[in-house]
């Protein structure tokens, strides 16, 4: 219990309105860090703060919303520290004293250069500057990895009850494209109120206020804007209407209400007087789901899960991963998620990995990907807590199982990020051989989970898929242990059906049968292969002989349309044309176009070196006459891939191995990747094995990635000036690690000058100049 | 929002090749992706400008080509615009998918983002009663680059149109402008043309006079 718990079991609380505009009609300027006046204008903070008492606010929040160390910089912790104590001065004994987190300004990675680590520690700061505080606010938040990064540094720094606000427009989301669905399974495990405020009119927020009263069982806050403002930056909604809206929100439920922009002790003093006191709040139940940042899959009707990023018995995977090939990673993603999956398994766990690293690496990544939220699948507690901690969203944790040593390593961590759990039927006796085994292991793991008060809708029992060749009997105990699970627990179930027909013929065929029979048994997570298409259609049928799928609608859209091709057009070329001429004409068929010549006999070699290369250098020289220009470079770069593919298909054996390796980065502090992006794909197309570290990268990544894969050319780009000296100590870092590595530049701010002066052996105007550097360090 | 063509060439560095049909449908569809997935949003101040400075704010704006643009003002506005995250999420999907496209889709934000910006200036302008001249950036001439950070906590872009800042002074999203402009003075209200401009080794710069 705590004193927010507690005071709101006696009724509503009121906050405080805006400080802004109070501070604004008072102080004749404001600079760029407005906390400043808690130093240079103390008094006038004091007199802000009783007003807003005297208005009748239950609480009040510190002078403190944007004094975090990135906006305010070294100043922080003293405006803190003198901000609450302002604050607390004020208050006395009357009211409590919010600490008020605003947002730090940065954008978390991969959009941004911010890591989570770096936000935790800015929040971490703010917290024990402020520790004279009752209670802590976080407050207009957009960025879901910020907002999960400040409410962790709150909660493991301090014991202070946790208030956790974002910002919606009218599109229900955030400016980064967090839903509000997201939002509350997100954060509402790491707060104790949840809720909204800025951005809106009260009268606008109703929609987002009513969304997260439906999945909230914690209390629920509302800090409106008194409407837009004006030029003059008057806002219009009078202190009458904001408090009849506030009458209304408390009417829906929501029993923490105050004031943000635009707002006076006008409007505080009108929900004072016209709003009633009793707390109507009533938890809801919110159905079972999983999150990403930008997507919530609610798991109603049949979920997906896609299987494939998973190293066991999966040769390129386990290559992928050691070798940390984040391309391939991609592909699988991709792939999975356009065929239909709803979720992503993801599993790292190889002794020639550290996993728990991999695992976290695997998370970022993918969330630059794709909007499917993850299952992070491991069986090492260390791997978990370190995704779970970082993934900004509600994930699926595979798995727990009936040994008390997993139920008591894991299930603390299903409870603290508030994830849904696979609890798998087998325990240290071994694999259950009847279906009363499976459901007592079931109902250990629901039994202990409900220690941690992590409901029963939060579990997902897997009853295991036997091998039937070796087990025949399990597959129909295994059917029998779902369906009794569904009929007596709130449980969702899922299986990972491939195990079923390992070591029978037509594997497929009896996968398709356990799949179809696990549907009607109650199955609600199929763990598959989405690019098979017999389990998708498998599924699709379910939901139309279920009724889910209603008219058959999805089913008779989806498959009556046999013209379909996925794989994009082929543009009505014939395949006799002439592939010189579609890659100077950057036109799509180039694919089936080489195909059709390997067939015939030509060598893979033959192809690249006698038509590949000659078109795309008749390219190159065009656009540097100026008779192409950009599009169409990259277009012809594009239909050369095609061919190039065409060729590493063909020849599944080592030929037309890369002319080189090249380390491809944008360095640190520079997120502007595409130019290097354009040239890293030319390059590649040209046959160089390019190495893309990203963006944002720090000068040891560059050089390990060119000791790692023995490159002896490296291509930077920066665009800013203020980015460009982090180039320069990347070369010289690389020249004295791997002095025999050649290094290219690029990007806006450089010129021919300067790149000589830092250090670079060559500068890149464009895309075409890094293939004749590169042809020249390599020698071909 | 108009994306103009022209200038989207011009980003594409065209200078009068013969550009092929396939070329002029894919600028078409990637204006069209634009407009799709564009969410433009501004914000602005007006400060009195004494001595140099954002008067309310005391702040004072470096450099001296800031000072010789704002000459003869007594008042000036500071914007922030963006086109919103979500172009960035989709120019990253296009580089994985196509990376001509994502190239002209990057071109065609480009052109929007100013266009908008130009937009918003008018919206200023009629909301102020007053004509606006030309906008002026940070990192134009030797106006500093670190002045971005300070134009956007001034406008409090983060809270009010999702506007943030990286720790060089870049801005996410990616298309997005901050910039200062005189009120009632030095303007005829409309955007000049590269003629104008110190860089003369642009390689966008237009051959327009």
């Amino acid at each position: 219990m705590n004193i927010i718990t507690e005071k709101l079991k006696k009724g509503i609380l009121i906050f405080d309105g805006a400080f802004g505009t109070e501070l604004i009609k008072r102080v004749k300027s404001v600079g760029t860090v407005p906390e400043n006046v808690n130093l240079t204008r103390p008094e006038v903070v004091s007199e802000i703060h009783r007003a807003y008492l005297d208005a009748g606010a239950d609480v009040i929040s510190a002078n403190t919303f944007g004094a975090n160390r990135f906006k305010a910089g070294e100043k922080s912790d003293e405006i803190i520290s003198a901000a609450v104590a302002l604050a607390k001065q004020a208050a006395g004994s009357k009211a409590p004293v919010a600490l008020d987190l605003g947002p730090t300004g940065r954008m978390s990675e991969p959009m941004g250069d911010t890591s989570f680590e770096e936000f935790y520690e800015c929040y971490k700061a703010a917290v024990v500057a402020g520790k004279g505080a009752d209670l802590v606010l976080i407050e207009t938040m957009s960025d879901l990895t910020e907002t999960r990064a400040a409410a962790l540094a709150v909660k493991e720094n301090c014991d202070l009850p946790l208030i956790v606000s974002m910002t919606f427009d009218e599109n229900m989301r955030t400016f980064t494209g967090t839903p509000v669905d997201s939002f509350v399974y997100s954060v509402k495990p790491l707060a104790d109120v949840i809720g909204v405020n800025c951005s809106l009119g009260p009268g606008q927020l109703i929609p987002v206020v009513e969304r997260i009263l439906s999945l909230s069982d914690k209390p629920v806050i509302v800090q409106a804007n008194a409407g837009l403002p004006d030029a003059n930056g008057v806002y219009g909604v009078s202190p009458e209407e904001f408090a009849g809206y506030a009458e209304k929100f408390r009417r829906m439920g929501v029993s923490v209400i105050g004031g943000c922009c635009g707002t006076t002790p006008a409007h505080i003093a009108a929900i004072k007087s016209k709003v009633g006191r009793e707390n109507l709040f009533k938890p809801a139940s919110p159905p079972p789901a999983v999150a990403s940042a930008t997507r919530t899959v609610y798991l109603n009707g049949v979920t997906v899960v896609g299987e494939r990023i998973n190293p066991t018995g999966k040769k390129a995977m386990k290559e992928a991963l050691r070798s940390g090939n984040m391309r391939y990673v991609t592909e699988r993603a991709v792939e999975q998620e356009d065929a239909g999956a709803h979720i992503l398994d993801v599993n790292c766990g190889i002794p020639e990995v550290d996993e728990a690293e991999t695992l976290v690496r695997l998370v970022r990544h993918l969330e630059t990907v794709t909007d499917l939220p993850l299952q992070l699948d491991s069986s090492d507690p260390t791997a978990l807590e370190k995704a779970l901690r970082r993934y900004s969203g509600r994930a699926v944790v595979n798995s727990v199982n009936g040994e008390q040593s997993s139920l008591d390593r894991v299930l603390p961590l299903v409870k603290k990020y508030g994830s849904m759990v696979i609890g798998l039927t087998i325990d240290e006796k071994g694999i259950p051989k009847t279906v009363d085994k499976r459901i007592e292991i079931a109902e250990k793991i629901i039994a202990e989970a409900a220690k941690y008060s992590i409901p029963e809708s939060d579990i997902i029992i897997d009853c295991l898929t036997l091998t039937a060749g070796a087990e025949q009997q399990q597959a129909v105990n295994t059917l029998e242990a779902i369906r009794r699970l569904k009929s007596a627990y709130n449980v969702k179930t899922a299986l990972g059906i491939s195990n079923i027909s390992f070591g029978l013929p037509c594997r497929q065929s009896v996968n398709t049968g356990f799949l179809t029979a696990a549907l009607w048994a109650g199955l609600d997570l199929a763990i598959i292969n989405p690019n098979v298409r017999e389990n998708i259609e498998c599924i699709d049928v379910f939901n139309v002989l279920s009724c889910r799928d209603k008219g058959a609608t999805n089913y008779i859209s989806k498959y009556s349309d046999p013209a379909k091709n996925p794989n994009g057009s082929d543009g009505g070329v014939t395949a006799n044309a002439d592939l010189g001429y579609l890659i100077r004409r950057g036109l799509d068929g180039s694919e089936a176009a080489a195909e059709k010549l390997l067939a015939s006999g030509m060598s893979g070699d033959e192809l690249i070196e006698k038509i590949l290369v000659p078109a795309l250098n008749e390219v190159g020289t065009a656009y540097e006459k100026g008779t192409l220009f950009l599009p169409q470079l990259i277009a012809s770069a594009e239909s050369a891939k095609g061919a190039f593919n065409a060729v590493k298909k063909y020849m599944k054996t080592g030929t037309g191995t890369a002319k080189g390796a090249i380390v491809m980065a944008t360095v640190k502090g520079d997120v502007h990747d595409i130019g290097k992006n354009i040239a890293a794909t030319v390059l590649s197309n040209y046959g160089y094995d390019v190495i893309d570290l990203g963006k944002n990268v720090p000068p040891e990544d560059v050089v390990d990635a060119v000791k790692k894969h023995g490159a002896k050319l490296v291509g930077l780009s920066a665009l800013m000036t203020t980015t460009v000296r982090n180039m320069e100590e990347t070369i010289q870092l690389l020249k004295r690690e791997c002095p025999s590595a050649k290094i290219m530049v690029g990007g806006a701010v450089l010129t021919k000058e300067y790149a000589e002066k830092i250090g670079a052996d060559y500068y890149c105007p464009d895309a075409q100049s890094d293939v004749k550097f590169a042809s020249e360090v390599y020698g071909n | 929002m108009e994306i103009p063509r022209a200038e989207v060439l011009r980003y594409l560095g065209w200078r009068k090749q013969p550009a092929d049909a396939a070329t002029l449908d894919a600028v078409e569809r990637m204006c069209g992706a634009v407009i799709k997935h564009a969410l433009p949003r501004g914000v602005f101040a007006r400060y009195s400008y004494k001595d140099f400075c954002l008067a309310e704010a005391e702040y004072e704006l470096k450099g001296n080509d800031i000072a010789k643009h704002l000459s003869g003002a007594k008042d000036v506005v500071i914007m922030a615009v963006t086109l919103g995250l979500d172009i960035d999420r989709e120019s990253a999907r296009l580089q994985r998918v196509s990376v001509r496209d994502a190239l002209i889709f990057d071109a065609a934000a480009s052109a929007a983002i100013e266009a908008f910006a130009d937009e918003f200036t008018e919206r200023m302008s009629n909301e102020l009663g007053l004509p606006i001249g030309m906008r002026f950036s940070p990192g134009y001439g030797d106006f500093p680059i670190e002045t971005v950070s300070d134009i956007a906590s001034l406008l409090h872009a983060d809270k009010r149109i999702g506007l943030t800042v990286t720790g060089s002074h870049g801005m996410i999203p990616l298309k997005s402008i901050t910039a200062v402009a005189p009120v009632n003075a030095g303007c005829d209200g409309k955007r000049k043309n590269c003629a104008a401009c110190l860089k003369t080794d642009c390689a966008f710069r237009s051959e327009k006079q």
